[in-house]
């Protein structure tokens, strides 16, 4: 019984749905408690296994230790997010125990995801994590805002599944299975790629390059991660962002790595488009949640570049790109949900102006974060990119990283520009003051953190190695 | 040799107080025991670097003080520090105009005085990383860094239009180091080694130089700044704060050309003849072009920045001579111009903070109200002229000599900006110092006071001793410079 982690948080799920009416006031605190016990409990899971490697379910779903991490990553993730769920001031429509719960079905999606080892069980899992996500997107349903971002990521969301299945029955066409190991032997013995099968991929990739918001398919980020509950569009960021970019390696490296000329021009016409995209597109937002979105598509087209190679060392880069870009993330999302004036949340860039004056510590930490996403030393996003530049200028792919420095230069740009409206605006109305220490204490850890992984890169690019070893070992 | 880890702990030094300035509660404009703390932080690191001249052995061309430290877990990943006789001098020009800074703050109030310290405190830990990085990657990381607290200055105690400066100054920067990043990235995978001493001793093929040495050329052309890469320089210097811009013009623009003999010289050799023309030409244009520009300014800050541009324009010229006179004049120009233009921003902060403006037009016969101040003005302003016995003289002079010796089309058109200078300098001063009194001062205005006084007869001193002794600098140099020189092909330019 390998697949613990999963089985067990999906029953959890259902015993706390079961559990929460029967609670009476606060039940969503007492019920995000638990459900943080739980993630802890899979975490201990499966960390204990991490090094094991077995395909399970008939080659359905498959543990190794690249999954196990990304699993673990994701459920740091979840933990952090649940807890800053129970911590912040939140609205009243999100007081509810089904958060927490259909938070838990999203994640234990988002854990298949990675373990699957067939197109069908991948579907499945994708699905799980999908319908629980527009769920959250759509929570606050008195907002009209919330409820039409929901609708967009559930119509996108729905065409991207289309896309995926149709991809699906093709390959399933050509080589009559859709199981991972029958795929590679059927690539294996061929002499010439079927055009068909590239077509497929195409299609896959297209979906999976809507769940991770690549250019030229990321037109739902801005107005979903706008429109969702900020707690949500936090969530929407990272989770499902390793989720995709576990399932997008693992297709692309085992079954499909006989033909990397074919994918690596799609992924460099990907990473391209969203570099710019990304680092143009936000030049112009007023609201920090959309412009996180642009940011983020910045992030995605950086790290797909690092998958081009298709190599060890680009896979252990992602992983640690993965990691910072995560942190970086987090460190900004839990200061836009504390971000309140008067009891009322507010997201404008406006809001940031001055607030040196009132919050010198949270402003000092944000700036770090900031000039962490744009890439400059000694922060972590800078080591991040340095990997990854690496591995790009270690396969001669120099217009790559030109262009790639030239957009994180305009990337900066934006980035500069909230550090600016933090530092030297004069505050036009305050906000208030970030009362709740736990934010407080866990901004600062992350400030600390970008801060000083400087001095130790070498421990993440140990372990993102090691992991990272299992996937090419089923080869 | 004795072995303490020296330059690790003068990179350290600033930082611990830094986190003494953290620590007190204190909030106000004056910020009392945070200067304090920073003066004896400063102090204590500038008489800490003079262990580096003391124990420095001259006759060693390479690196020494060596430190290394395992960055990622890898032999060839290494953070490594030390120093020769190139970045020597500039370690003490950091730690030295750092400290009197700090003395010039002393008596001011600011506000968030406290932040004020503090940033100079980083930015001198910074600097000191940077000369004495001798790895590419830990070399890029403080060039980069140095970025965040000067944006800072620049846009939190800035003048008018400060914001625009302050992102014009990091995005042109930014933009040039971004492309170095790259080249830096390709000469460890193509020799996969990052310490600077191991790569010279390899070669590479000429076609690869050339990009790699535009790349990094076009991180030090808009740190030193070449025309016409120098927009952002005017902008940053007149609305930086007095202590900033002395920073700015004093070292921040040696950073460009302590690159260009570090690496398009050392490394690039073939291709640094290629361009050698190229540098020529755009020097020329700086000197002069520049120089004319600063005649019609009305701003004294805008002025002397321009007035860099051209210095800069002579401190590229010595470099790509190539010979030992020109790196010579270059190191001298770049050391005499980081006291002469920081002493000219100090005097410029002086009249500022007595009368609250930079136009030259609103000053006329101040020698009359301040006379101690304008002696040390007309010093200065001769030691940016480049009269002999200044420092400046030295600079310019060697410089000459070795374009002279390569091309004297070149020297000729690098003359006239000698020319020029005098025109500009002693023009700002007659407008400032002499003619009858400007009514605009009724008020009675006091004479430098003990800060200013001390910071001034200590500058003064420092132009007249390189002026007439520049060996006391040169003999730490000379031999690295030769090493320099020895590994240089014989060219034709």
């Amino acid at each position: 019984m390998i697949i613990i982690p999963e089985i067990f948080l999906a029953i959890c799920s259902v015993v706390l749905l079961f559990v929460s009416p029967f609670l009476k006031d606060e039940g969503y605190l007492k019920i995000g408690v638990l459900t943080l016990i739980v993630i802890f409990l899979a975490q201990f899971f499966i960390l204990k296994d991490i090094f094991y490697s077995q395909i399970i379910f008939n080659g359905f779903f498959i543990v190794d230790s690249f999954g196990s991490f990304l699993k673990s990553l994701i459920l740091i993730g979840a933990g952090l997010i649940i807890y800053f769920y129970l911590t912040i001031n939140n609205s009243q429509s999100l007081r509810r125990p089904e958060f927490s719960i259909i938070f838990l079905i999203a994640v234990v999606g988002m854990l298949l995801m990675i373990s699957s080892n067939d197109l069908l069980s991948l579907f499945m899992s994708m699905e799980l994590q999908s319908l629980s996500l527009y769920i959250l997107v759509s929570f606050s349903r008195d907002d009209f805002i919330s409820s039409e971002a929901g609708v967009k990521y559930f119509i996108i969301g729905s065409l991207s599944t289309c896309i995926f299945l149709f991809g699906t029955s093709l390959i399933y066409g050509l080589v009559g299975s859709t199981s991972f190991n029958e795929i590679s032997l059927f690539m294996s013995e061929l002499y010439s790629t079927p055009t068909m099968l590239i077509v497929g991929l195409i299609f896959i990739l297209v979906s999976l390059s809507l769940k991770i918001s690549a250019a030229p398919f990321h037109m739902w980020t801005p107005d979903v991660y706008q429109g969702a509950p900020s707690i949500v569009t936090t969530l929407l960021s990272t989770l499902p962002k390793i989720a995709a970019f576990g399932v997008l390696i693992r297709i692309l490296v085992y079954p499909f790595g006989e033909i990397i000329v074919d994918w690596g021009k799609i992924l460099i016409i990907l990473s391209i488009t969203s570099m710019l995209i990304g680092s143009l597109g936000a030049l112009l937002q007023t609201d920090l949640k959309r412009l996180m979105a642009y940011s983020t598509i910045n992030h995605v087209g950086f790290i797909l570049m690092a998958l081009i190679p298709g190599s060890e060392d680009g896979i252990t880069s992602i992983c640690i790109y993965l990691i910072f870009y995560i942190t970086m993330n987090l460190g900004v999302f839990l200061f836009i949900l504390n971000m309140q004036r008067d009891q009322v949340n507010v997201t404008s860039i406006k809001d940031l102006s001055g607030l040196y004056r009132s919050q010198p510590l949270i402003a000092g930490c944000l700036a770090i974060i900031l000039f962490s996403m744009a890439g400059i030393p000694p922060m972590a996003g800078f080591i991040g990119k340095l990997i990854i530049l690496n591995i790009i200028i270690d396969n001669n792919l120099f217009y790559l990283a030109i262009i790639a420095v030239l957009t994180s230069v305009i990337a900066a740009f934006y980035y500069i520009r909230l550090i600016k409206s933090i530092f030297f605006n004069e505050p036009i109305e305050e906000l208030d003051n970030i009362n709740n220490n736990n934010s407080k204490y866990m901004l600062c850890g992350f400030a600390l953190f970008n801060l000083t992984v400087v001095f130790y890169p070498q421990f993440f690019l140990n372990l993102c190695a090691s992991v990272t070893l299992s996937l090419f070992s089923v080869k | 040799m004795i072995s303490l880890p020296i330059l690790p702990i003068l990179i350290i030094l600033p930082l611990i107080g830094l986190i003494f300035i953290f620590l007190s509660s204190e909030d106000d404009e004056h910020a009392e025991q945070s200067k304090k703390s920073a003066l004896w932080t400063s102090a204590s690191t500038f008489f800490l670097s003079l262990y580096l001249p003391i124990n420095f052995d001259k006759s060693i061309p390479h690196f020494q003080f060596v430190n290394t430290f395992a960055w990622f877990n890898n032999d060839t990943l290494r953070f490594s520090l030390g120093v020769d006789g190139l970045s020597m001098p500039f370690i003490l020009l950091s730690t030295f105009l750092i400290l009197i800074c700090i003395i010039f703050i002393l008596p001011q109030s600011k506000k968030n005085m406290k932040m004020y310290l503090a940033a100079f405190l980083l930015l001198e830990s910074f600097l000191i990383g940077t000369f004495s990085a001798i790895d590419l990657f830990s070399f890029y990381i403080f060039f980069e860094s140095i970025l965040i607290p000067m944006y800072l200055i620049i846009g939190f105690w800035g003048g008018e239009r400060r914001i625009y400066s302050a992102y014009k100054f990091f995005l042109y920067t930014l933009l040039g180091s971004v492309l170095m990043l790259i080249a830096i990235i390709f000469l460890y995978q193509e020799f996969g080694t990052i310490s600077i001493p191991k790569l010279l001793d390899f070669t590479l093929p000429f076609y690869i130089q050339v990009w790699l040495w535009l790349a990094f050329f076009s991180s030090f052309a808009v740190k030193i700044p070449m025309w016409p890469f120098h927009t952002w320089l005017p902008d940053a210097h007149v609305e930086a704060p007095t202590e900033g811009s002395v920073i700015l013009a004093g070292i921040l623009l040696k950073l460009g050309g302590y690159g260009f003999i570090r690496f398009n010289l050392s490394i690039l050799p073939d291709a640094s003849i290629f361009f050698t023309p190229f540098i020529y030409f755009l020097s020329v244009v700086a000197i002069i072009y520049t120089s004319y520009i600063a005649l019609v300014q009305e701003d004294m800050k805008k002025l002397i920045a321009y007035s860099s541009v051209a210095h800069m324009g002579f401190v590229t010229l010595g470099i790509f001579s190539a010979n030992i006179q020109g790196l010579h004049g270059a190191m001298i120009q770049m050391i005499s111009h980081g006291i002469i233009s920081a002493a000219l921003f100090f005097s410029i902060g002086s009249l500022y903070n007595r009368f609250k403006t930079k136009e030259i037009s609103f000053f006329g016969g101040l020698n009359n109200k301040l006379p101690k101040f304008s002696v040390f003005f007309l010093i200065f302003t001769l030691g940016s002229i480049g009269l002999p016995g200044t420092s400046g003289f030295v600079g310019e002079f060697l410089t000459l000599l070795a374009v002279y010796s390569k091309n004297t089309m070149v020297a000729f058109l690098a003359t006239l900006g000698v020319i020029l200078s005098a025109s500009y300098m002693l023009n700002l001063y007659k407008k400032v110092f002499l003619g009858t009194l400007s009514e605009n001062f009724d008020k009675k205005n006091v004479d430098v006071n003990i800060y200013e006084i001390s910071v001034y007869v200590v500058l003064v001193l420092l132009v007249f001793i390189i002026g007439i002794k520049p060996s006391f600098i040169l003999d730490y140099t000379t031999t690295s410079l030769d090493r320099i020189i020895q590994l240089y092909p014989i060219s034709i330019f």
